[in-house]
């Protein structure tokens, strides 16, 4: 019988709740935002998919005839407030539910809890959405001075063009901006909780002060993102502007705060986490030059994801490079082990071939 | 290995001729179902079965080529070469697939070219191999016949339900018709929807034969190549030892029968089955009752039979290697809890 450590599952309980409660806070200040901008509307949006998020979680343990306490994690509010906060505000009301309940029915709790997950739920969710709802995930409202308020139906919005779509056209900018200011406030049409630069850098500001280790992944995405954006503009009118452009436009900023930084999913050592966040960075570019839709971030950090222990494992040679030392695997003589008793295991055939 | 597992293929193959085509059905299309246990033939279901008219044209050629190409190797393909066998059964999934492409594209045209590429494809379906290589070879026409259509119905019913699943909730329709869905989830009908739904029927099956029917239970466990502690579930049966850890128990007919140990294993079981029914027990003490007379019945038969001494030293082998397997399975367990 193995035996469990409950100080040490307390322990890691205990950071990942510490670290649901920075995110919770950096969200608070997003969704203040979208509540600006676009109403109260907003934030039924978000405190619903909060609530089924919980709601899923909770019963599937209770039908699993275990006690619901891991919800003291927090992590099943982040994924619904994240998932509410990447859609338009002219989205209805039940799309962001089903997004919450298909991360954590389909891609988190078949793994585990919060800390044995291999894939962020909540981009698992939004890329969920964006393949089956593309129409109304990807039309936007524009923001309007007199819709502040008071309007809860779907009915108050009107359409405008966003400016991933925008960039996904190749077209030179758009008649709608004029202003930079309004591109730096987030008075343009673009998803509800991730359109507007100034708190994104706050927030990033945040994190550096908070949570420094996290932030070296976000910050290589970033990176990587920016250069991309300077070497091969989508614009015709400067490499300045399509910079701008190409941060505050879709869920790039957003995604590089909230998902790729993710401590659970992104691997551990400071050097892999660099390298990993930069090429997180190059995918989602690439997805936004070469891929079908305008958005393209979720698929770029779940493939990430998976690919995350190679980058582990050459972070770690990297380093040992630079200290001349040379590359050891630790568990190599282990696994052989493991190997060969697995091989006398597996139960044989009559005719001696393994079944 | 082969001369010494003789003896015990006798024992265990008299109750394959006493098992009936519910049996037979029960093991090939439930307990080691091919694409939910042993997943075998995944490509068709996650790739096209997104409606129910195409998993039910697909199941229609299945079932087809399944029995035309058992029941040929039972009666006429047993003394080629292996190597020969193996290209054999694509022309025989050939020879069906082709007039039946010509003949449907006549019903149904639009959804054989939804269908493209992946009827054809069925011909080299790795099922039909496994099965020709594992059962047909070795076994009669009529045996082969009833695992043909066994194993295709296993197949079968979890293409349909797949299909059923997504054209519901992946396009809001039941056979073309338009049902109260406003907006389906249209990524269900890509292979990813596929591999969730395949995954959660699996997740499902397990899960019953753990907690409901733990009878099966091991035999699910080896046909999906899990390494699993076999004390857990086998507590009960402890007459029955030696025969359970070293093989996995599948019964096939075999020619070399002798006539002795026939006349006295026919008679009990079915008798005493018949009894039972009255006395309205549970299921699962029937079955107990069974296995334990069945065991007493073999070792019966070990005293009468004139093999004993084969017998003797094959248990011993058993023994010493059932003690070390066991040890290997307690530090396997240990070790292999997922570390993050």
């Amino acid at each position: 019988m193995q035996e469990i450590d409950v100080q040490k599952i307390r322990q890691e309980n205990k950071q990942t709740r510490d670290y649901m409660i920075d995110m919770l806070i950096m969200l608070s200040a997003t969704t203040i935002m979208a509540v600006f901008h676009y109403g109260i509307r907003s934030l039924i949006m978000v405190a619903t998919s909060i609530a089924t998020a919980v709601l899923c979680e909770s019963s599937i343990d209770l039908l699993r005839k275990r006690n619901p306490h891991r919800i003291g994690d927090l992590s099943s509010i982040f994924t619904g407030a994240a998932i509410a906060l990447m859609l338009p505000a002219s989205a209805p009301i039940w799309l962001a539910p089903i997004g919450s309940v298909f991360a954590i029915a389909v891609a988190k709790l078949p793994f585990g809890n919060a800390r044995t997950t291999p894939f962020v739920p909540a981009a698992a969710g939004f890329a969920f959405l964006t393949l089956s709802y593309r129409e109304l995930v990807f039309t936007y409202p524009s923001v309007r001075a007199d819709v502040k308020g008071l309007v809860t139906g779907q009915e108050g919005f009107v359409s405008g063009i966003s400016v991933a779509n925008m960039l996904s056209q190749k077209t030179s900018i758009g008649t709608g901006i004029i202003n930079m200011m309004d591109l730096f406030v987030g008075k343009v049409p673009g998803p509800m909780g991730a359109s507007c630069l100034f708190v994104m850098f706050g927030l990033f500001m945040y994190m550096l002060v908070r949570r420094s280790s996290e932030w070296i992944t976000s910050a290589g995405f970033l990176a990587a993102c920016s250069i991309l954006a300077v070497v091969f503009p989508r614009v015709l009118t400067g490499r300045s502007i399509s910079l701008v452009m190409e941060l505050s436009s879709g869920v790039l900023f957003f995604s590089a705060i909230f998902f790729i930084s993710d401590p659970i999913t992104s691997p551990k050592s400071q050097m892999s986490r660099v390298i990993y966040g930069f090429a997180g960075g190059v995918l989602t570019m690439i997805f936004r030059y070469f891929g079908e839709f305008e958005e393209g971030v979720c698929f770029a950090i779940l493939i990430m994801n998976a690919l995350s222990s190679y980058f582990e494992t050459l972070g770690e040679k990297i380093n040992n490079r630079l200290n001349n030392k040379e590359y050891k695997p630790k568990d190599k003589k282990e696994k052989k082990q493991k190997k060969s008793k697995n091989e006398k295991d597996t139960p044989k055939d009559e005719r001696g071939y393994s079944l | 290995m082969r001369k010494q597992k003789s003896s015990i293929d006798k024992v265990v193959k008299k109750e394959s001729e006493a098992s009936s085509f519910k049996t037979e059905m029960f093991t090939e299309a439930i307990v080691q179902n091919p694409v939910l246990v042993s997943t075998i033939g995944l490509c068709p279901v996650v790739a096209i079965s997104t409606t129910l008219k195409s998993a039910i044209l697909l199941s229609v050629i299945t079932y087809l080529t399944m029995i035309f190409s058992q029941v040929l190797t039972a009666s006429l393909l047993k003394k080629f070469p292996q190597w020969t066998r193996v290209a054999l059964y694509t022309l025989c999934g050939m020879a069906i697939v082709a007039p039946y492409m010509l003949f449907m594209q006549k019903l149904f045209p639009e959804d054989m070219i939804a269908l493209g590429i992946y009827l054809p494809l069925l011909t080299i379906n790795p099922l039909i191999t496994r099965q020709c290589e594992r059962v047909a070879v070795k076994s009669t026409v009529k045996h082969a016949f009833v695992n043909a259509v066994s194993s295709a119905s296993g197949y079968s019913a979890v293409l349909i339900m797949t299909g059923l699943v997504r054209e519901i909730f992946g396009s809001g329709k039941i056979w073309g018709y338009n049902i109260f869905i406003n907006h389906p989830a249209t990524a269900l009908t890509n292979p990813f929807g596929g591999f969730i739904i395949i995954g959660f029927m699996a997740v499902a099956l397990r899960w019953y034969f753990k907690k409901i029917d733990p009878q099966y239970a091991e035999e699910l466990a080896i046909h999906s190549r899990t390494s699993i502690k076999k004390s857990r579930y086998n507590k009960d049966k402890t007459s029955n030892e030696k025969i359970d850890e070293n093989e996995p128990q599948r019964f096939e007919p075999n020619k070399e029968i002798e006539k002795d140990i026939d006349k006295k294993e026919e008679k009990p079981e079915l008798e005493i089955k018949e009894n039972q029914v009255v006395d309205q027990e549970p299921e699962i003490e029937k079955n107990q009752e069974i296995s334990e007379k069945v065991a007493a019945e073999n070792k019966k038969i070990e005293f009468t039979s004139q093999e004993l001494e084969e017998l003797m030293s094959k248990s011993l082998d058993d023994i010493i290697n059932g003690t070390t397997n066991e040890n290997q399975n307690d530090v396997d367990l240990g070790e292999e809890v997922p570390e993050k």
